[in-house]
């Protein structure tokens, strides 16, 4: 890692919420040797945002003892189960909802 | 806050464990083993782990850092708290549509005029219908609405229902005894963050003009959960 | 964006496009055995649609012992705790790090029941900050022998 990549945020700064109830997003197919509250099942997978629950602080932070801040905008977003599992056997209008922060998540323009 | 160092010198458990793993060969099976995993063996048996317990108890202790009536107090506070909290949540909304209105849209601010104070966590409150029936689960450990519910029964934690309920929903509920027409909608939130779920089940058929009371008590705490629905005892 | 001290985060569907990302996140292999992950940087914990077996419905109460690292544990998580050892409004315990370490356990963790995680958890966070050393925890543990 760069020497000149800061190693915290500036706790003061007020991360903007940048989706939208409704927005289709993209789950970031990222990994991670930290603590993720991501679940692997959803990465690289498309969903609606289904309400924006507000700003909490960082669990990859909390998890090593650091604050946390600054607090993130989190998501519940909706997949339908079909997306998540391509063979899902059972309903094709069941869903699963997921709660996600921001940083997970990227514009999904189709 | 202090950075918490992460290098490998802080697994201080290796040596921790250890110990007790030689000394619970020679110690006596006064634990009752009812709690064992089912999964397979562990490095420690489930006396070591209690052990681990009361070491750390005694040394907080010790260090001023909580005393034994506070933890006396926190267990009997768990001990009080069930699911008939969020029974009586549930049964109040479907007696009083403004009430219930509240619960959707704010639920935190509907349960303290309950007089029940959810905590740090942020409360959702997911109503059944006719089309839609919702499940609640934590797949990465055990997030539960533990101030209206109490503690989460062991099926919630277990790596059965937190693995296949995502995958497999109704194959799940039908273990539960719970079949639904294709035609409803499974909706399953996965409890990943800092929200805590409460489902809204849909009231039995019969129960019109019952008290608040006598519809609490048609409500399981699985029932509020989702893997069982309201029903009428007998 | 936030920038992660200790792993940087590594992006796969950039470098490998469509191929992999119809491979993850994978359906699950019914021939999975529990400890064995499709994938290196899937935690233990993270189990969400693998396959397992049928869910025993039944319930059994807490031991008191179990209940009792819970309280514990939810006591550390106040600001005011820290007072006692000279750290002041430092919380002693945090849920994400108890969270933490009980995935470190790695393939232990399915071994394991959720208490004996948990209060595997809380020895090791006590210990990574500071607040108890393993050999007076060791000590300790030699005399409930």
């Amino acid at each position: 890692m760069s020497a000149t990549v800061p190693i915290r945020n500036q706790v003061s700064e007020t991360v903007p919420v940048r989706y939208q109830v409704g927005e289709r997003v993209r789950v970031r197919h990222a990994v991670s040797g930290g603590h993720l509250r991501t679940p692997h099942y959803c990465r690289g997978h498309t969903g609606v945002i289904e309400r924006v629950c507000g700003r909490f602080p960082n669990p990859e932070e909390l998890a090593f003892g650091h604050s946390g801040l600054p607090s993130l905008p989190l998501y519940r977003v909706r997949f339908r189960s079909r997306e998540l599992w391509p063979d899902y056997q059972e309903s094709e209008n069941d869903m699963i909802e997921i709660e996600i922060f921001q940083h997970w998540l990227e514009a999904d323009h189709g | 806050m202090a950075d918490a160092p992460v290098s490998s010198s802080v697994v201080p458990t290796a040596s921790a464990m250890s110990t007790a793993s030689a000394a619970s060969a020679a110690a006596p099976a006064g634990a009752t083993a009812s709690a064992t995993s089912k999964s397979g063996p562990a490095d420690l048996a489930q006396g070591d782990y209690r052990r681990l317990q009361a070491a750390v108890e005694e040394l907080l202790i010790l260090k001023g850092i909580v005393n034994r009536d506070e933890i006396d107090r926190e267990v009997a506070a768990m001990d009080a708290r069930s699911h008939q909290r969020g029974a009586a949540v549930v049964a109040r909304a479907w007696c009083d549509p403004q009430f219930k209105a509240q619960l959707l849209s704010d639920a935190p601010a509907a349960v303290r005029s309950m007089g029940i104070e959810f905590g740090p966590m942020h409360l959702i409150v997911v109503e059944n219908t006719p089309a839609v029936h919702n499940v609640i689960v934590c797949t990465l450990c055990s997030c539960y609405p533990r101030a209206l519910m109490g503690m989460p029964p062991q099926w919630y934690k277990s790596i059965e229902y937190r693995s296949r309920v995502v995958r497999e929903p109704r194959s799940v509920l039908a273990e539960f005894g719970l079949t639904l027409p294709p035609a409803v909608t499974i909706r399953v939130h996965d409890s990943t963050a800092d929200m805590r779920y409460l489902v809204l089940p849909q009231q039995p058929e019969g129960t019109d003009g019952w008290s608040e009371q006598a519809l609490a008590e048609t409500l399981s705490a699985d029932s509020l959960v989702g893997v069982a629905l309201a029903k009428v005892a007998g | 964006m936030t920038h992660h001290l200790y792993f940087s985060l590594i992006e796969f569907m950039a470098q490998t496009g469509k191929d992999q990302q119809s491979k993850a996140p994978s359906a699950p292999n019914p021939s999975l055995l529990p400890g064995q992950w499709p994938d290196p940087y899937r935690g233990p914990h993270d189990m969400g649609g693998l396959a397992a077996g049928p869910v025993d419905t039944g319930d059994h109460a807490l031991e008191e012992w179990e209940k009792r690292c819970w309280a514990i544990n939810g006591l550390l998580r106040d600001p005011a705790r820290g007072a006692a050892i000279g750290r002041a409004n430092e919380a002693l315990s945090g849920l994400d790090e108890s969270r933490r370490h009980a995935e470190e356990l790695g393939d232990r963790y399915r071994a394991l029941a959720y208490g004996e995680r948990a209060m595997h958890a809380l020895a090791r966070m006590l210990i990574n900050r500071g607040v108890l050393t393993a050999d007076e925890i060791t000590a300790r543990m030699e005399a409930h022998r």
